[in-house]
């Protein structure tokens, strides 16, 4: 009887989750913050309420109740999400590091549980408190059923997103936790990763949103979780808005919902974070490199799957609206600018490391090595070079795979795919390979030199995260400076002397160049204040990054000659051994 | 039989310090292996390796005969390892901790139980089996902390430290568990930087510096080959009324007042017995301390008995005569001397 009972569901066990669950809810501060979190619910909740009960005595008679309930449901999600993000944190980012401060890591690592099993284990359970805690405001939210006016789908979606949402922002605490050696460490980075991510990408958003590359601002929305939130208002209002959450309906000629996509979307990214942050726990870097090198893989591949599938979907099949203007307006290459950007933002990742000495005594031979198997698997700094260029490969081939996909491979040629319905005079004919070309000069000419400039620096400083800091200050500094000095010198204040060769920084941004070459029929305004304006910027960008990277060679070349000349090596090694190892 | 341990050339380099150079070492199923060193002289650095929580820089270490760079996967479960400051859990009970580890390795849930009650028997906890893991007193956790490292009953231990800041109780409770872990057939690698802690239940001893393993093989070798060394304890008859009966004639003519002659006499004995023993072969240096004559003996080894009866034909009423006991520790300062800065 009981044999039949016992199912091979339950036959699953992950100790780890077994017992971060009792532990969990042992002592009063799980019942603390779950009265906590109700209780600011419920006062959101009332506020609401009086306020609207205000209003409706001032306007002198009640509305029907259907209007409240989407007030009330609105401000019960956003606040929620908002909580969602900002608690989740304080439970996972902690959760590897306190094994780490109570000396029980190194226990862990030695028992057969695997890496991915313990991250599993230790994401469960946090994931599943906040799902208590989100779950127990459910009768709160219920009350908008009897105001009336939320439609199920949009209850059941809106919990379903917060989910993801705490999956996502768990799984960024858990790789930081992985990462850093205390827990206060690991949590101040988790909440300034959440803060700085916010309104750097706010501000990359509003700077491509003005270099008309809104679709990838869009996108980016969505990767940020607050246009699930937002697009609860917009939902009515904006038709055409083809990706907005609540109403992607074609999705390479498929029918999906867009809140259906944005949950795969967070939930393909947490499961490739969890990956990054099994790698970590690796003890030995050369099983580490090859897993953290297929997540960033994967994750490029299923960003651009999305985000391609989302713009190619207008060709895919009959689209409910009509896009014809849009298409003319914003054309296809435009994509390939979120890639870029993700390549670009982990150049500091892949072109950081420690060398050993053993690889500065034949440094020829160690870069060679990079570009072969052996280089690969160690996930040495010197193969972080062609790994980037694979990423950017790999992109330009999802890119030309996606009108394979629509079964338009010969719109590849003209970059200007046709849409069922519409006569083909209406979208207008790029010099799509042409772009294209200048793209991939652009992005090869800044990754070497971005590689280079990060190569050089760990070198010298011989501290993997300092350089890591740097380079991003850095690479935040060349995105983001010149947009400021271009906005300032439409201002008063745009007098100051500073701003006008701060501009000149535009050519060193490569998304700028890639922006300016796709959208070549209108040149941007920023161009009248530039040296060499007249000039395509794409090729004063390849040539200033070919010279960094000519510079970065140069000064490398001193470091690794003056070191060897003025530091001794390490003597202990026995001539014999020291034969075999090299 | 293949050695349960072997270890070939580890070496281990951070960037600018070796931490372990080229160490070789085998041991047999059974052995009991005390590793010896100062602070910082490369013993945890050692068993790390040993455990797969550090990758060697060079050279490599075979447990039961799997490689524990390629393998690091079928180490751990043949391996029990304690490390020498380790944690545990808040709010979590005594069984709940070994359930958690029994699970974690992989032990079917029905067989748990049993295990848990028995590595609770071999450690003495069974009384505090619901008690919260916080609780306990220090020498308690590291009794626990070895019974997590039993769950998997595995075939050898790396215990670092294991007896480290524990009040001498707690320490001699250790010491007894190790010796029953020992008759139960495990070998283990247990690492100390106090000697005397080891001496008495290791079989096998291995003494390191600077990441060198200066001198390493059977306790008992290792006191013969640097027993050249060793001192000899000879207590003689030192009474104060002497039996004239068993009082020689040259003795007796060479006293003379009957007040103080005790002193004297006694004193002659042991002049005699100091004198007979430094011109025994052998023997480089003697001193005396409190009623002890102390002989450094760099003789042959099994010879010292030549010096016993030298000292008896001579008449000297010898009541012992036997090796110090704390040899190893001499051995130690002896090998180490110098070497640590």
């Amino acid at each position: 009887m009981t044999a039949m009972i016992r199912l091979p569901v339950l036959k699953f066990e992950n100790p780890v989750l077994t017992k971060e669950m009792r532990v969990r809810m042992r002592g009063s501060r799980a019942y603390w913050v779950l009265s906590g979190y109700l209780t600011f619910l419920s006062l959101i909740l009332f506020f609401n309420y009086y306020h609207w009960w205000e209003n409706a005595l001032n306007a002198g008679g009640f509305s029907s109740g259907s209007r409240i309930g989407q007030e009330i449901f609105q401000w019960i999600s956003i606040t929620q999400a908002f909580l969602v993000v900002f608690i989740t944190p304080a439970i996972t980012s902690g959760a590897i590091t306190i094994e780490k401060e109570q000396r029980t890591l190194e226990m862990l690592a030695m028992t057969r549980l695997s890496r991915s099993s313990i991250i599993l284990g230790k994401i469960l359970s946090s994931v599943g408190f906040m799902a208590l805690l989100i779950l127990s405001s459910l009768p709160l939210t219920s009350i908008c059923f009897f105001l009336g006016g939320v439609s199920p789908e949009q209850v059941v979606s809106s919990y379903l997103l917060m989910l993801c949402g705490c999956l996502l922002t768990a799984s960024i605490g858990i790789v930081w936790s992985t990462l850093s050696s205390s827990s206060s460490l690991s949590i101040a980075a988790t909440y300034a990763t959440l803060l700085i991510a916010l309104p750097v990408m706010a501000i990359l958003v509003a700077i491509m949103q003005e270099a008309r590359i809104a679709i990838v601002s869009d996108w980016m929305w969505i990767l940020l979780g607050l246009y699930g939130l937002t697009g609860l208002e917009r939902e009515s209002s904006l038709e055409n808005d083809f990706l907005n959450v609540w109403n992607l309906s074609h999705f390479y000629g498929m029918s999906l919902p867009g809140w259906l996509v944005t949950l795969i979307v967070y939930g393909l990214t947490s499961l490739l974070l969890c990956l990054v942050a099994a790698a970590h726990l690796e003890l030995h870097p050369e099983r580490s490199a090859p897993r953290l090198r297929l997540a960033t893989l994967s994750l490029l591949i299923v960003h651009c799957f999305f985000l391609f599938g989302a713009r190619f979907s207008i060709y895919g099949s009959l689209a409910p609206y009509d896009f014809s203007m849009y298409a003319a307006s914003s054309p296809l290459p435009v994509l390939l600018v979120y890639p870029m950007l993700f390549i670009l933002l982990m150049t500091p990742v892949f072109g950081s490391g420690i060398l050993s000495r053993k690889s500065l005594a034949r440094p020829g031979r160690y870069l060679l090595q990079g570009w072969t198997p052996v280089g690969w698997r160690a996930g040495t700094l010197a193969s972080g070079l062609p790994f980037l260029l694979l990423l950017m490969l790999l992109s330009l081939l999802m890119y030309g795979g996606s009108f394979l996909l629509i079964g338009q491979p010969g719109a590849f040629i003209s970059g200007a795919p046709q849409i069922p319905g519409k006569p083909a005079s209406v979208i207008t004919a790029i010099p799509h390979l042409q772009i294209l070309r200048e793209i991939v000069f652009t992005m090869t000419a800044a990754i070497l030199g971005i590689y280079s400039v990060s190569f050089t620096l760990s070198l010298i400083l011989r501290n993997r995260w300092a350089v890591m800091v740097l380079m991003y200050v850095l690479l935040l500094a060349l995105l983001i400076a010149p947009a400021v000095s271009y906005a300032s010198l439409g201002s008063l204040s745009g007098i100051l002397s500073g701003s006008e060769l701060l501009i000149h920084l535009f050519y060193l941004n490569p998304l700028a160049s890639v922006a300016e070459t796709i959208f070549r029929a209108s040149p941007p305004d920023y161009k009248q204040y530039l040296l060499f304006g007249s000039y395509p910027s794409w090729m004063i960008t390849t040539v200033c990054y070919l010279f960094i990277t000519g510079f970065a060679i140069i000064l490398s070349v001193a470091v690794v000659v003056l070191r060897r000349k003025y530091e001794t090596p390490v003597p202990d090694m026995p001539e014999t051994l020291k034969r075999e190892t090299l | 039989m293949p050695p349960m341990i072997r270890i070939q050339n580890l070496r281990k380099e951070y960037r600018d310090l070796v931490a372990v150079k080229n160490l070789n070492l085998e041991l047999e199923p059974g052995d009991i292996f005390g590793f010896i060193g100062p602070n910082g002289a490369g013993k945890t650095t050692t068993i790390k390796m040993l455990a797969t929580l550090l990758t060697p820089t060079y050279g490599t270490a075979y447990i039961d005969g799997v490689d524990v760079v390629r393998y690091p996967e079928a180490v751990r479960s043949i391996v029990g390892y304690m490390p020498d400051f380790f944690g545990v859990y808040d709010d979590i009970k005594v069984w709940e901790y070994l359930d958690f580890f029994a699970a974690a390795y992989r032990i079917p849930r029905a067989k748990r139980a049993q295990i848990i009650d028995d590595v609770l028997t071999l450690t003495d906890l069974n009384v505090k089996k619901e008690a919260y893991v916080e609780s306990l007193s220090r020498g308690m956790k590291q009794r626990l902390c070895l019974a997590k490292t039993l769950v998997h009953d595995p075939k050898v231990l790396l215990l670092d430290e294991p007896a480290s800041g524990l009040d001498p109780r707690a320490r001699i409770e250790i010491k007894e568990l190790l010796k029953e872990l020992r008759s139960m057939g495990k070998t283990i690698i247990v690492s100390s930087h106090i000697l005397p802690e080891l001496a008495d239940f290791c079989n096998k001893i291995g003494i390191i510096e600077k990441g060198e393993l200066i001198i390493s093989g059977d306790v008992n070798e290792i006191i013969r080959q640097v027993s050249g060394h060793h001192t000899l304890e000879i207590r003689i008859l030192d009474e104060n009324t002497p039996e004239p009966s068993q009082l020689s004639i040259e003795t007796l003519a060479s006293q003379t007042p009957q007040e103080g002659g005790v002193a004297v006499k006694t004193s002659a004995e042991m002049e005699r017995a100091i004198a007979l023993l430094r011109s025994q072969p052998g023997v480089d240096e003697v001193k005396r301390s409190d009623g002890k004559l102390l002989a450094h003996y760099v003789g042959e080894p099994n010879q010292e008995w030549r010096i016993l009866k030298a000292l008896i034909e001579n008449d000297i009423r010898v009541l012992s005569f036997g090796t110090q006991a704390t040899d190893l520790e001499d051995i130690f300062m002896r090998v180490t001397k110098g070497i640590v800065s």
